[in-house]
C-alpha cells in the first residue's frame, strides 16, 4: 500500500455522492436482462488521469534502479536491472509498459462504451490499447497472452436496503449502488513501470471501479488495483488511481507505444 | 510572551540572515519560524509530527534537521512547498529522508516496508502542480532538482488542506504572483499565514514575470494574506493578531502586509500612468517610480534590484495590454 492509496481512500470518503442510473431494465422484481442494464454506475464517456502523485514514477521514466514502493522479488529485480529500452523496441516489445497491469497508471485519456449489452470496451490514447470487459458467463478463447488479457467482470452491489422495523425492501429493479469489479488474467508479461519492473503472464490483475462526484459537478472515477505476481512479487501491489471525467473526447490524443518516453 | 520574545528578535533575523547564521525564533507556542537557512521556514509541531513549511536551501538543510531535533523528538512529517524556488526547496530531500511518512503502514521502524511507501517512507512533500512541473522534467531533460525532492503529492486546485496536530492547516493556491505556483499556507488555530516569497520585507517583490508572476497576482496574493490575517481590534495598539511569515525578513502583522500591499500598488499605479502618456521601459526606471520606497526595500546591486521591480511590473502591465 503506497502513501497514495491511503490518500485517496480519504478523497473517495469525502466525495461521497450519489451517481445512480435511472432505472432500466425489467419492471419491479425481475432482474436486468444484461449487465448494461443491471449497471449501478455509468462508467461510459471519457476520461483522464489526473496525476497528483507517484509523479517520479508515472510522468517520467524512472531511472533504472528506481523501484520504490514495489515489493519486488529478487528475480524481479535481476529483470529490472536488465532493463533495456533498445532491446524491447528491437524485440517488437515497446508496448510492455502498457498492459493491463501497468496501463491505468499511464498518463493517458480513456474512452469507456458498452461495445454490446455484455461487454464494456476500454479504448486508451496511449500506446493505442484497448481492454475489454466481459461479463456473464464469458469465456476466454484461450490462444496467446496479450498485453490486455482477459478481464472478467462484474457488478458488486449495495445490498438492500433495511426498511423501518428491519424489515428487508422488496428488490429493486436496478441496484442503488455499486462498483465494477474486474479480474485480469492471461496478460502477456510486461512492466509494471516504464523502468522494466516487471510483471510475469501468471500476474492475476483485479480492479475496482468506484465512482464520486463533487459538489461542483466534477465526476472522478477512482480506481483501486491489485497486482499478484508470484514470481516477481512478494505481496499483492496495490495503487489506487483517480480519474476525471471529460465533456468530450476533443483531447483524445492517440499515439504509439514508447519504450523510453 | 513567545509572540513579544519573537518580535524583539525581527531586529536580529535580520543580522542573522545576512551572516549566514541560523536562529530560531517562537512564534506561538507550538510554532516556530527558523530564519537563516535561505527562505523563512515555518514549523507547527504537535502529537503528530512535524510540519514544515518550505526547507530551506539544500546546503543549510543540515542546519536545520539540528535545530529541529533541539525543538522535538518528533519526525517531520510533512514539507509544505509555498514555490519552486532553490532557496525553498533546496533542502526537500534532506528533510524528507530525516522525517518519516505519518502512514502507519511503514509503523515506527524504519526497515524493508518502508521501501514499500512512495518516497521510501520519508516525509511527504506537497506542493501545487506547478511546483512539481518547474522541479521536475520531461524524459530526457534534465530536471532542475533530483526525483527524491519533488513533491510526493501535488495539487491543481485552489485550495488544499490537512488537518495535522489538531489544526486544520490550508494551502492556498495563489496563480500568477511571485510566481505562477505560489502557495500560501494558512494554520488555522496557531493563526499563522506562512507567505512564501508573496511577501519579502528585505525587498520589492520578486516578480518572476517569466515563471508566470504579475504584479496583479501579486496584490491579489497579498490581499488574500490580508483577507485571512486580523489585526488585534479592538486593542490596536498592543501587537499581536496574526502573524505573518514572509519568505525572507521579519515576523509581520496584517498591518505589515497592508502596508506592503499598498506599496505595491502605489508603484503599480505610477508605472501604469506613466505608460500611459506613452513613455519607455528606458525612461520609465529614470523617473524612479518606486522613489518612496526605495530606501526602505530598494537595491542598486545584487539578485533583484529597484529597476527589477520596476521591470517586472511593466513587463507584466504590457503584457495585460497585449
Amino acid at each position: 500500500m503506497t502513501n497514495a492509496r491511503l490518500a485517496l481512500f480519504a478523497v473517495v470518503g469525502l466525495l461521497a455522492a450519489d451517481l445512480r442510473l435511472p432505472a432500466q431494465g425489467k419492471g419491479p422484481g425481475g432482474p436486468p436482462p444484461n449487465a448494461k442494464a443491471a449497471a449501478p454506475i455509468d462508467l461510459t464517456g471519457y476520461w483522464v488521469s489526473v496525476v497528483t502523485e507517484d509523479w517520479r514514477f508515472r510522468m517520467v521514466t524512472p531511472a533504472k534502479g528506481d523501484y520504490l514502493s514495489v515489493p519486488m522479488t529478487m528475480e524481479s529485480k535481476i529483470v529490472a536491472d536488465n532493463w533495456d529500452p533498445a532491446k524491447d523496441e528491437a524485440a517488437g516489445e515497446a508496448c510492455k509498459s502498457y498492459g493491463a497491469a501497468a496501463i491505468m497508471r499511464v498518463p493517458a485519456r480513456f474512452h469507456v462504451t458498452w461495445a454490446d449489452d455484455n461487454t464494456l470496451r476500454m479504448d486508451i490514447d496511449a500506446g493505442t490499447q484497448t481492454r475489454l470487459f466481459h461479463f456473464g458467463g464469458w469465456k476466454s478463447p484461450g490462444g496467446a497472452s496479450t498485453w490486455q488479457g482477459d478481464s472478467v467482470a462484474q457488478w458488486e452491489l449495495q445490498k438492500a436496503p433495511i426498511g423501518l422495523m428491519g424489515q428487508p425492501q422488496p428488490p429493486l429493479a436496478r441496484p442503488q449502488s455499486g462498483n465494477l469489479k474486474v479480474i485480469t488474467t492471461h496478460m502477456r508479461a510486461g512492466y509494471l513501470r516504464k523502468n522494466g519492473v516487471p510483471y510475469s503472464e501468471n500476474a492475476v490483475l483485479t480492479e475496482y471501479y468506484d465512482l464520486v462526484r463533487e459538489r461542483n459537478g466534477d465526476v472522478w472515477m477512482i480506481l483501486t488495483s491489485v497486482v499478484r505476481d508470484p514470481l516477481y512479487l512478494q505481496q499483492p501491489f496495490i495503487v489506487s488511481t483517480h480519474f476525471k471525467k471529460e465533456p468530450d473526447g476533443s483531447k483524445w490524443d492517440p499515439t504509439p507505444c514508447s519504450a523510453r518516453w | 510572551m513567545a509572540a513579544a520574545s519573537a518580535i524583539c528578535s525581527f531586529s536580529q533575523v535580520a543580522q542573522a540572515q545576512t551572516s549566514g547564521e541560523i536562529e530560531v525564533l517562537q512564534v506561538r507556542p507550538n510554532f516556530y519560524m527558523i530564519a537563516g537557512a535561505g527562505g523563512n521556514i515555518g514549523v507547527q509541531i504537535g502529537s503528530d509530527g512535524v510540519v514544515l513549511v518550505n526547507a530551506g536551501t539544500e546546503q543549510a538543510s543540515g542546519q536545520v534537521v539540528a535545530e529541529l531535533k533541539k525543538l522535538t523528538d518528533q519526525p517531520i512529517r510533512y514539507i509544505l512547498d509555498t514555490s519552486a524556488d532553490p532557496d525553498f526547496v533546496g533542502g526537500n530531500a534532506r528533510l524528507a529522508k530525516a522525517g518519516h511518512t505519518i502512514f502507519p503502514m511503514a509503523g515506527n521502524d524504519r526497515g524493508d516496508i518502508d521501501k514499500l511507501m512512495t518516497n521510501g517512507g520519508a516525509a511527504s512533500i506537497l506542493g501545487t502542480e506547478k511546483v512539481l512541473l518547474r522541479m521536475s522534467a520531461p524524459t530526457g531533460k534534465v530536471a532542475a532538482f533530483s526525483s527524491d525532492a519533488w513533491p510526493t503529492e501535488s495539487f491543481a486546485q485552489r485550495r488544499k488542506y490537512l488537518f495535522l496536530n489538531h489544526e486544520a492547516i490550508e494551502m492556498f493556491h495563489e496563480p500568477a504572483a511571485h510566481t505562477d505556483g505560489d502557495s500560501i499556507v494558512f494554520f488555522r488555530i496557531s493563526d499563522v499565514v506562512v507567505a512564501g516569497d508573496i511577501l519579502d520585507t528585505t525587498r520589492f517583490p520578486v516578480i518572476n514575470v517569466d515563471k508566470g508572476g504579475s504584479v496583479q497576482g501579486e496584490i491579489d496574493a497579498l490581499n488574500h494574506v490580508i483577507e485571512l490575517a486580523i489585526s488585534p481590534v479592538p486593542f490596536v495598539y498592543q501587537e499581536g493578531g496574526t502573524y505573518v511569515i514572509p519568505g525572507h525578513g521579519r515576523i509581520c502583522d496584517q498591518l505589515d502586509v497592508v502596508e506592503y500591499r499598498d506599496m505595491v500598488v502605489v508603484v503599480r499605479d505610477v508605472v501604469q500612468d506613466m505608460m500611459k502618456r506613452g513613455m519607455t521601459l528606458e525612461q520609465i526606471k529614470a523617473a524612479s517610480p518606486a522613489k518612496p520606497f526605495e530606501r526602505q526595500y530598494g537595491a542598486t546591486s545584487g539578485p533583484w534590484t529597484t529597476n527589477d521591480f520596476v521591470e517586472a511590473v511593466y513587463k507584466s502591465l504590457a503584457g495585460k495590454k497585449q
